[in-house]
């Protein structure tokens, strides 16, 4: 089973629907609540939807209307101790977005956190949990006793441009060999 | 039957097996659809550059490769265009803004103009090097290895299979000259020669002469005994035909298995392995029905079984780190990163650098076209270039 971050749109009985395309496929509509939580799941199946209910009024009081724009309500659930299998997970927090009136999820959720996302759009990181790893794998034992070092995967090398020199330099000569090879070849 | 290796031979000057470069482009080019990091990518692309530079027969097709690099090149600026008209913007450092049109909400995940960010620049950059690099090892395949020497290593139950490629690939160029000389007679009797109305009057006369030219090459080689087949027993044939189709099916079900996560494990790589078997018995089976002599045969020695290892060891190690690290083989999402250099694919790239100088240094050319140099004298070697004759 996968833990990763899970896309839900409150329903009208005031629930939660586990939303069955990409969140930048979805145009939340104005006076909606969108949710977010980090859980476990198997396969396609959806993990737990956010612990609290949506409420559009407690979360966009204090957010004036501005016309041309909308106010979408934004519930982000970073999961239970159990899943985090490590560090304490941070509380729920909930945010009033305001964007443009043809944003779709994934940009209403980037206008009130700091998402970290991979390349293919898909939400690995918000407000800087999990810190590393995207959608990890993880077997149902490691779920009912959180593992110490669960995300010790990468260490902080994302921000050094060591590698980066290293290959190019290395590129660089492999193609100035072909260069020169090409050169000889030709007299 | 490989002839035999005596000591020595395998540094004599020859041309390499051409299943052996194109089994090492394979697996280069494996390595390269298994990640979007574009260091590793540059990587795979230099490599596959000095290997072609380094060993590639001075022939006309040989010089492929710049044409597929300028493919990979369009490639890559369509991908990035496409991005920028179409794409969702990912992050936050925006380069400029394009005038945006609203579309429907089917639509929702596309968006035309809007605001151009470098992520997302930087991601259709890095997925378009994925696509152009693996343009690129096809290229130098096609570059190293003749065409018409890997036909002649086909195997026996394909045989007329091959002999008609190659034909067809001696006639192609006959064809052309014959629709640009029958271009120039319409023209000069006045009759149009572009458009529609061009190419129906030019197609008949030179599908005409496409089949006389077909005719007679026919009648030439039946004369000269191609086309005979063995007379085997209805046993064999059947048992042939149940290989074959049986081994498929197992192919079928057997990559079925191993795609699907979940499934029991009988259903994966076993039954793989068994189509293939099963498969490849079928066609060694069905080969006997083909009666054929071979003409000086590629020899495939510890040259060949070193190049693929070569690029087999590439593949093994992008495909190692990947499934080690994912993010270090992907392309960076937000925020921006460095790209990561992860040791195992590093190394194994490297390493399928070293067919330069491990496969057999190329004969001289007795004539090199492009320059014309002249003859080299004495030369008592027989002209290794490309064979056009239909000969198998």
């Amino acid at each position: 089973m996968y833990v990763y971050w899970s896309y839900w749109s409150a329903n009208s009985s005031g629930g939660w629907t586990f939303a069955t395309v990409g969140s930048a496929s979805i145009r939340p509509a104005d006076g909606s609540v969108e949710g977010w939580r980090y859980g476990a799941g198997e396969g396609a199946g959806p993990s737990q939807p956010p612990s609290v209910s949506p409420n559009f009024g407690a979360a966009c009081n204090g957010t004036t209307a501005v016309a041309g724009k909308k106010r979408v309500a934004v519930v982000i659930d970073s999961g239970t101790a159990a899943v985090a299998g490590g560090p304490t997970p941070p509380a729920v927090v909930t945010k009033c977005a305001q964007v443009d009136v043809n944003a779709n999820g994934t940009q209403v959720l980037n206008a009130v956190t700091q998402t970290r996302m991979a390349a293919d759009g898909m939400v690995c990181g918000i407000n800087g949990y999990p810190a590393t790893g995207c959608g990890v794998q993880v077997s149902a034992s490691q779920l009912n006793s959180p593992a110490p070092g669960a995300t010790s995967g990468t260490n902080e090398s994302s921000s050094s441009r060591l590698p980066w020199i290293i290959g190019i330099i290395v590129i660089v000569i492999i193609g100035l060999g072909a260069w020169l090879i090409s050169r000889q070849q030709r007299k | 039957m490989p002839l035999p290796v005596t000591p020595g031979r395998a540094r004599l000057p020859r041309y390499l097996h051409p299943g052996a470069w194109w089994l090492w482009a394979i697996s280069l080019a494996v390595a390269a659809s298994s990640t979007a990091n574009p260091l590793l990518l540059g990587l795979i692309l230099a490599v596959a550059a000095l290997v072609v530079q380094a060993r590639k027969p001075a022939a006309p097709w040989s010089r492929s490769f710049a044409v597929f690099l300028k493919l990979g090149l369009f490639v890559v600026t369509i991908r990035v265009i496409f991005q920028v008209i179409l794409g969702e913007p990912i992050g936050s450092h925006v380069l400029f803004t394009l005038p945006s049109v609203t579309l429907p909400n089917w639509l929702a995940a596309l968006r035309l103009g809007g605001q151009i960010t470098l992520e997302s620049v930087i991601f259709a950059a890095c997925q378009g090097l994925r696509l152009a690099v693996l343009i690129a090892c096809i290229g130098a395949a096609n570059s190293l290895a003749s065409a018409a020497r890997l036909l002649k290593s086909m195997p026996a139950a394909l045989y007329e299979v091959g002999v008609a490629i190659v034909v067809a690939m001696t006639f192609a160029p006959q064809l052309i000259a014959d629709l640009g000389r029958v271009r120039t007679a319409r023209r000069l009797r006045g009759r149009p020669d572009r458009g529609l109305a061009g190419a129906a009057g030019a197609a008949i006369p030179v599908f005409e002469g496409a089949l006389d030219r077909a005719v007679t090459l026919a009648a030439a080689m039946d004369a000269r005994g191609y086309g005979r087949t063995a007379n085997l027993p209805a046993s064999v044939r059947h048992t042939t035909t149940g290989l074959v189709i049986g081994g498929l099916i197992g192919v079928c079900i057997g990559l079925f298995g191993v795609l699907q996560e979940g499934s029991s494990p009988w259903l994966g790589p076993p039954l793989l392995l068994v189509g293939v078997a099963a498969a490849v018995a079928g066609l060694w089976l069905g080969g006997k029905r083909a009666i054929r002599t071979r003409y000086r045969p590629d020899p495939w020695s510890w040259p060949e079984w070193t190049v693929t290892a070569c690029g087999a060891f590439a593949a093994f190690g992008v495909i190692w780190a990947g499934a080690a690290d994912a993010a270090a083989v992907a392309a960076s999402g937000t925020p921006l990163t460095w790209p990561l250099l992860p040791t195992a694919a590093f190394v194994g790239i490297l390493i399928a650098a070293l067919p330069a100088l491990i496969a057999p240094p190329l004969p001289r050319s007795v004539v090199d076209l492009s320059t014309s140099r002249p003859r080299v004298a004495g030369s008592a070697r027989p002209a290794q270039a490309d064979p056009a004759e239909v000969q198998s």
